[in-house]
């Protein structure tokens, strides 16, 4: 393995049993200076271990962590130039705000002033001042996030680690605390590495996600690479609904029955495959337009989203198909319409 | 509620309750009653007096064991405190035959019998004593009995609340730079303080109540409360015995109720 | 993490503590129970001597054990103790049962209130309790003098100094560590089974013993073994409501300490105690691990 130059925090082979259990099984990641890399998965995946493990609050069983070069496996959490959010955000409920901020100044056995000072920075960045004297339960659970975050970052943290940072927040609040979240971080322009079970969060707070699966990294990319070129059918199932139609090997090439579709072959996918295209790729064809493929379908159902409209359509073998468009189609149940959907939209997917 | 007994049965289940509350307190009520009672006998009212008051508090052998039992009580309930924080935090986080050990120990004490407690305690100190010549039979010796039954029980309560403490804020306090020492005493010990005090508590009241252990363990002159209570009881029902039982009671009960204020508090102020 | 240093450390306090007081005097417990008693400070015999040959000779005896078998005495204490310890367990069990099931079902507001009604007696003393029975079950205490009043017997009933003094003695003092544990098995009992057992057409006494009763067994075992063990070795109860035949292991113990100056005897019956009590002691330790496993 090279060393990237831009590479700030390493992850090198890092596994972590339980027993039996592989909960992280020869991880390596790669973080670049300032980047926020999100690792992204199902509960029980191992993502939450790998984050505790980057803290110094588990130890590999094998493996190393380097940040900036140095190698930092064997030092406890105090010592690690790491701050961590936690997903319960274990603020300490019998300190103020305040209190809570300096605690880890205190320990770096700052000067007084110094730590006032930073402490008031913190209190600026996440807006807290109005707020420094309370004790965390009088605080909503926004507040506490940004208690939370003010001091996770408050000893300037080479590594940022955020566990689950909006889960403990209801629906409605945490649309908005993940902007400012991600406003914060972006001034602050630390090294972030993420966990998350949700998709969406992943999508709009990290430069690259990591999907991880049974303790292994299945795909590490930018958003828009998970998304439009997810590796297999798990990690596309991850973002939303998708469409899938088997295929089989004909000619040397695949052949999607339900979508009447050839593909050429040039790619190592063996004798069975998915393809797969998301809902929001496909289009009803007014009467002259035309598009790479396209397809006969009858609509079975019209359901009525709000920002889009969602319909299944019935092919011509008998499988199903959705297609998310605009709120202004119009295509009553019972008539038959034409698809169309460009060639980049259609994804081979092994298993 | 709404799987309810009707009828008969419901009825015979509300008579059981109402006993069993009665049989717990119709004891300790007639005590508080007879304490004012002018007359020497049980069964008859001879009209209100607080002269066994008057007499308890002329009653030196007994004062002068109230205040021996209350010093044995805060020294055993303070150091049970500091044994019991430690054995709960070394039952929460050990793991295999240390935590066994402890478990063993600790559970065991919770129940064993007095008697079997007084004997082995006095044994061990008569045999240290002959070895160092330390601590003779007396009020450490008590103290030292004490304190090692009421550390079982200090351990309990705090096991509890460090099982029901959020994890991660301890270890929150670790990744903000404290070294573990530091992390337990800046966080994890002022979190768990509503535990401390009701072990402390616990731990004095039990200390004042015993009289088998302390009759084992105790010397000469060193007689404690229940001690003197007990020898005095041996002989007869004695009111000004009834008086010292109504004042006990009534600090117990105001004890209980400021731990419970002071708990709520505690918990109003930290959420 | 695994278990840091400071943990390690501060576990050697409770540890090292309980090696010396309670590990290292049952071992000095056996060894008092081989000596023979004698006038001198200390009240035994040393268990070696140095004979004139030189050498180190074990001058221990069985003689203390010898006694526990042979006298008839002992073996009464032990069977008293048995039947008492018993009998006060089934009592407690039959007065919490109802207890703690309407604790456990009260309304929330009242559930602290009458738990705390439980708790409070068990804060005040045992001694004083106790004796406020005295008072009660005298031939001239309040319990004749009101079943005389109403003519219901004639005679006053020999309560006091029996073996029903005991048994009504102890059940008081122990009630609430049965009431507890039972409690907390009731709360933790998930209202929609039992209400899935009434839609499924129990009558409210079949849910108790068919569907409550077998999930609370473990809090019901818990605490039978919390009131019996501690009733074994019992000695205040007995000594103070209890006649010439209410003669139990505490009792025995208590007098050849204190009466008979008999340390060995005292030590081998103190040894017999724990025999007896280390298989109650093992399944408590077993329900308790598996109630964590739960919780």
């Amino acid at each position: 393995m090279g060393a990237d130059p831009a590479t700030f925090l390493r992850i090198e082979g890092i596994t972590r049993r339980f027993g039996q259990v592989a909960a992280v099984d020869a991880v390596d990641i790669d973080v670049a200076r300032g980047e926020t890399l999100c690792l992204l998965g199902p509960s029980g995946c191992g993502k939450s271990t790998l984050l505790r493990t980057i803290a110094g609050l588990e130890a590999p069983d094998s493996g190393r962590i380097l940040i900036d070069g140095e190698d930092v496996t064997a030092l406890p959490p105090h010592r690690r130039p790491v701050n961590m959010m936690f997903q319960s955000y274990a603020l300490f409920p019998h300190m103020s705000v305040r209190r809570n901020i300096a605690f880890g100044l205190e320990r770096q056995r700052l000067a007084r002033a110094a730590i006032a000072e930073r402490v008031d920075e913190m209190l600026a960045l996440a807006s807290l001042e109005a707020l420094a004297d309370r004790r965390p339960h009088q605080l909503s659970g926004g507040q506490r996030q940004r208690v939370a975050l003010a001091r996770a970052l408050a000893r300037h943290p080479r590594v940022l680690l955020l566990d689950e940072p909006l889960a403990a927040l209801d629906r409605q609040l945490r649309e908005r605390t993940r902007t400012e979240l991600a406003a914060i971080l972006e001034r602050v322009g630390v090294t972030c590495v993420l966990v998350t079970h949700d998709q969406e969060e992943a999508l709009t707070l990290a430069d690259r996600i990591a999907v991880m699966r049974q303790g292994r990294v299945a795909q590490i990319g930018t958003p828009s690479e998970i998304y439009d070129e997810p590796a297999d059918r798990a990690v596309a199932e991850l973002f939303g609904t998708l469409n899938l139609f088997p295929a089989t090997a004909r000619n040397g090439g695949l052949h999607c029955a339900s979508l009447g579709l050839s593909l050429a072959a040039g790619t190592d996918h063996a004798d069975a495959a998915t393809v797969a295209i998301r809902p929001e790729r496909l289009r009803i064809l007014a009467g002259d337009e035309h598009c790479d493929h396209e397809v006969q379908a009858h609509v079975e159902r019209n359901e009525f989203l709000g920002a889009a409209r969602l319909l299944l359509l019935r092919l011509p073998d008998g499988a199903t198909m959705r297609l998310l468009t605009d709120p202004r189609t119009r295509a009553e149940p019972g008539n038959d319409v034409r698809v169309g959907f460009d060639a980049h939209a259609v994804r081979v997917l092994t298993q | 509620m709404t799987v309810r007994a009707r009828g008969p049965a419901r009825f015979g289940f509300v008579t059981a309750v109402c006993f069993g509350y009665a049989f717990l307190y119709v004891p300790i009520v007639l005590l508080v009653l007879y304490s004012f009672n002018d007359s020497r006998l049980v069964t008859v009212w001879g009209g209100f007096s607080t002269r066994w008051y008057v007499a308890l508090f002329e009653n030196e052998t007994l004062l002068r064991a109230a205040l021996r039992s209350l010093q044995v009580a805060v020294i055993s309930a303070s150091l049970a405190t500091v044994v019991g924080l430690a054995a709960g935090l070394a039952l929460v986080r050990l793991s295999g035959i240390r935590r066994a050990l402890l478990m063993a120990c600790f559970g065991s004490l919770l129940v064993m019998p007095d008697v079997l407690i007084g004997l082995s305690m006095l044994l061990l100190f008569v045999n240290l004593d002959q070895l160092v010549g330390w601590p003779g039979r007396g009020l450490t010796t008590v103290a030292l009995a004490h304190l090692t039954f009421a550390s079982a029980y200090v351990a309990v309560v705090v096991r509890a609340r460090l099982l029901q403490a959020d994890a991660s804020i301890e270890e929150a306090a670790r990744d903000l730079g404290a070294r573990p020492g530091q992390a337990f005493w800046l966080v994890t010990v002022p979190l768990i303080r509503p535990a401390l005090i009701s072990g402390w508590l616990l731990a004095f009241t039990l200390s004042l109540d015993d009289l088998v252990v302390a009759s084992f363990v105790s010397g000469p002159g060193s007689s404690t409360l229940p001690m003197v209570i007990y020898s005095s009881v041996r002989l007869g029902v004695t009111p000004e015995v009834n008086a010292l039982a109504t004042l006990l009671i009534l600090a117990v009960t105001l004890g209980i109720i400021s731990a419970g204020l002071i708990n709520r508090w505690v918990r109003r102020s930290e959420g | 993490m695994k278990t840091p240093a400071f943990v390690r450390g501060v576990a050697l306090l409770p540890l090292g503590w309980m090696s010396v007081f309670l590990l290292l005097p049952v071992a000095i417990l056996l060894r008092v129970s081989l000596a023979e008693p004698r006038f001198e400070q200390p009240p035994y015999t040393d268990l070696f001597a140095l004979a004139e040959s030189g050498r180190w000779a074990f001058e221990g005896t069985l003689q203390a054990w010898r006694w526990l078998l042979e006298d008839p005495t002992y073996r009464d204490a032990l069977l008293g103790s048995l039947t008492m310890a018993s009998l006060t367990t089934m009592g407690c069990l039959l007065l919490a049962l109802p207890m703690a099931w309407a604790i456990a079902r009260a309304p929330m507001s009242w559930r602290t209130p009458l738990l705390l009604a439980v708790i409070l007696p068990f804060w005040t003393s045992f001694l004083i309790r106790v004796y406020a029975w005295i008072g009660l079950l005298k031939p001239e205490g309040l319990i004749n003098a009101a079943l005389m009043a109403t003519g219901l017997i004639e005679q006053p009933l020999l309560i006091l100094h029996s073996n029903a003094a005991v048994l009504i003695g102890m059940t008081y003092a122990y009630l609430p560590f049965m009431i507890l544990p039972l409690y907390a098995t009731f709360s933790r009992l998930d209202e929609d089974q039992l209400q899935a057992a009434a839609d499924l057409g129990a009558t409210p006494w079949q849910t108790f013993w068919r569907i409550s009763l077998p999930l609370a067994w473990p809090g019901a075992l818990a605490g039978c073994l919390l009131v019996f063990i501690p009733a074994m070795g019992e000695f205040v109860v007995p000594d103070l409501l209890g006649g010439p035949e209410s003669y139990m292991l505490g009792t025995a113990l208590w007098n050849e300490f204190f009466r008979n100056a008999d340390w060995p005897t005292a030590s081998a019956l103190a040894l017999t105690m724990l025999v007896v009590l280390l298989a109650p002691l093992a399944l408590l330790q077993r329900l308790q691990r598996r109630d964590e496993v739960v919780s």
